[in-house]
């Protein structure tokens, strides 16, 4: 999701945690100076980094955060049925894709949302499903509110850049992938949830360090 | 053809022995400018770019000429910013920028590139010259730099990238310094190509895998055309490599497992690159003796993985030319086998390797490599990426990397020889072959296009 307007934000936290007046002195005074340190400050960027060590190309998520165009249930039903109709090619796409542990679509509060755990590379993954269910996702933009330009076969960088921005942070591992200044790393942290409302904050791995291929031909069900 | 720079659908041929890239900086926009009009329109007082169709032997062509422009470059020339802004992320951030994803890592890291291409802001132009000889070349480098007064561009470093082609002295095949004949496996296109020529059971490609504004490999995918058409149009991309070859350390290797293992040199080799020295592939001539009596220099692309070797007993899956073109084998990204293809065209650098001579065994060889495609990141960078490294296109090769090009360390390499009958021979240890000393991204427009950079006002 992209940055949300500061003063917005900040509104919205404000009227929330007056409900709770448990929370309401250090809350809203810690709600109101991230904002302002956001506005100050500017974004903190987390770089997608690249390693060539394989641990860190496997099994890698993402939570594509797609909201809405209208959240009526009618809508919500043609979306359930336009995904329907489209299950087979996105399953056998997904499937040539080769690379996904799963994908899933769910609908919360009034997002799209598709869950998945991949190996490799991120922009990889995202046009190589492009090639796959490129028009599935032609249909799923018709759902959603600002969509990316389709038919996203023949748009394929600004379709990659719109799923880049709508895919939600994954809090870095390590402190200094927020900041090289620790001494300001409790603000930056703040700031940088401030900025992304839709935040991965862990993930826990079962077999971590193998790639679905390694663990479909382990199983022999094919790969 | 016409409108297409040379030497992206067919090679120049092996007449052109000598090449040079000039890396520039441009240094008077207008002047710049107005050299580039020259290399296009001009009256041949200033060499001039060649085109696609130009007959690679035409009498008085003694020489050819490629102009490549990084993103900067495009930028240096004036091209205004909502064109710029229409090229694609990789293009736009730089190879230096991408280097953990190519495996610039350490020895390879940009900062410690060569001849100027770690200042990659500088970096506008990669101009390319191929001759008969070093004097034409000469000539022709010559020509360049005094266009439009000599006032338009500089280079960046007093160090030439100057290449000569390897033969093979029994053979007259092209070679790489690692001994093995290159230039052997290259896509080929409808409607450019005759298929008779060159028997492979791939099928034919389609332009669209090198020339932007065509169809992809790919159904239903299409690459972004940088704007406005003509700018785009007809262009290519090219990942410029000047790639630090080890030939000692390669052969130290082949020793170490011929004493360890009892192992031919050739054979292992061979192993490594699916190929042996010669160019005969593993495939079709498992065996020295085979490939010996392997005299048929037109099929030698006629094999696929398909049929008779899915675990790669004959030619190992890891191996260099499997890893990089797995042809119709099953891989894990099964969308992707024929998607990642690009052109290479190499030429080494440095002399011979000779272990007999002191005065050379230690001077930089390598090749200097472009890699052209319509899409860096869809094909070299998917390739470099997750296939040459980190193996992901099958999983008994996941977690290594390409024995021949890989970012290799003794401490975690690996490499697996299946063997009929019995267990994987697996070979650990070894080094890292293949450094990058330098490298760019850059465009190679078409012909009108480069008539409309140079018109270019700003």
């Amino acid at each position: 999701m992209g940055p949300a307007s500061g003063v917005g934000k900040a509104w919205a936290r404000f009227r929330f945690y007056l409900g709770n007046p448990m929370q309401r002195p250090s809350v809203l005074f810690g709600s109101l100076l991230t904002a302002f340190w956001s506005r100050v400050e500017g974004p903190v960027e987390v770089p997608r980094k690249s390693s060539l060590a394989p641990s860190d190309n496997l099994q890698t998520p993402m939570n594509l955060v797609m909201p809405l165009k209208f959240p009526q249930v009618a809508f919500r039903g043609q979306l359930g049925k336009m995904l329907f109709d489209q299950t087979d090619q996105i399953l056998v796409g997904l499937n040539n894709v080769g690379t996904v542990h799963f994908a899933r679509f769910d609908v919360v509060e009034g997002n799209l949302c598709m869950f998945s755990i991949f190996d490799g590379d991120f922009v990889g993954y995202i046009r190589d499903f492009i090639g796959v269910i490129g028009q599935a996702f032609d249909g799923i933009m018709e759902f959603v509110k600002d969509p990316a330009p389709t038919p996203c076969g023949s748009n394929v960088d600004a379709f990659i850049d719109w799923v880049r921005r709508h895919d939600a942070l994954q809090m870095p591992e390590l402190a200094t992938d927020v900041t090289s200044d620790l001494v300001a790393l409790r603000r930056r942290t703040l700031v940088l949830l401030h900025q992304n409302p839709n935040v991965q904050m862990g993930i826990y791995r079962g077999y971590p360090g193998y790639s679905v291929a390694q663990i479909r031909d382990g199983l022999g069900i094919g790969w | 053809m016409r409108e297409v720079q040379g030497n992206i659908l067919r090679a120049y041929g092996d007449r052109y022995r000598a090449v040079r890239h000039l890396v520039l900086t441009v240094d008077d926009r207008f002047a710049a400018r107005r050299a580039l009009g020259l290399m296009v329109d001009g009256d041949r007082s200033t060499p001039d770019v060649t085109s696609g169709d130009r007959p690679p032997k035409e009498a008085g062509y003694q020489w050819c000429l490629n102009v490549g422009f990084t993103f900067a470059g495009l930028a240096a020339f004036g091209v205004p910013a909502a064109s710029l802004d229409t090229f694609p992320p990789e293009f736009r951030d730089g190879m230096a920028a991408r280097a953990s994803r190519l495996g610039d890592v350490g020895d390879s890291a940009p900062a410690g590139w060569v001849g100027g291409l770690a200042e990659t802001r500088r970096v506008h132009l990669v101009v390319t010259i191929h001759g008969w000889t070093r004097s034409d070349v000469d000539g022709v480098a010559e020509e360049v730099m005094a266009a439009a007064g000599g006032r338009a561009f500089s280079r960046l470093s007093d160090e030439t990238f100057d290449g000569e082609v390897l033969y093979d002295p029994v053979t007259r095949r092209r070679l790489v310094h690692f001994g093995y004949a290159d230039g052997i496996s290259q896509p080929r296109f409808v409607d450019v190509h005759d298929p008779s020529a060159s028997p492979d059971q791939l099928p034919m490609a389609p332009v669209g895998v090198v020339l932007l504004g065509y169809p992809s490999a790919i159904p239903h995918v299409s690459w972004n055309v940088p704007q406005p058409k003509v700018l785009g149009h007809n262009g290519t991309f090219n990942a410029f490599r000047v790639l630090g070859q080890d030939v000692a350390g390669f052969e130290g290797f082949l020793a170490a497992v011929e004493a360890k293992h009892g192992l031919d040199r050739e054979l292992t080799a061979a192993k490594l690159c699916g190929r042996w020295r010669s160019g005969v592939p593993l495939s079709l001539a498992p065996t020295a003796a085979q490939a010996e009596a392997f005299r048929d220099d037109v099929h030698l692309n006629d094999f696929d993985y398909v049929d008779g070797d899915p675990d790669g007993v004959i030619c190992p899956i890891g191996a260099h030319i499997r890893r990089t073109n797995p042809r119709g084998a099953h891989i894990v990204q099964r969308s992707s086998n024929r998607s990642r293809s690009l052109i290479r065209r190499g030429i080494p650098y440095g002399p011979r390797w000779d272990p007999g001579d002191a005065a050379t065994r230690d001077t930089p060889r390598g090749l200097l490599g472009n890699f052209l495609c319509a899409s860096l990141a869809a094909q070299f960078e998917a390739m470099q990426y997750d296939w040459i490294n980190l193996g992901f296109q099958d999983p008994r090769i996941t977690g290594t990397n390409d024995p021949l090009l890989g970012a290799n360390d003794p401490a975690t390499s690996s490499f697996t020889w299946p063997r009929q009958g019995a267990d994987p021979l697996v070979l650990r240890g070894f080094k890292r072959f293949v450094v990058t000393r330098g490298g760019a991204y850059t465009f190679l427009p078409s012909l009108p296009a480069m008539r409309w950079i140079a018109a270019q006002t700003e």
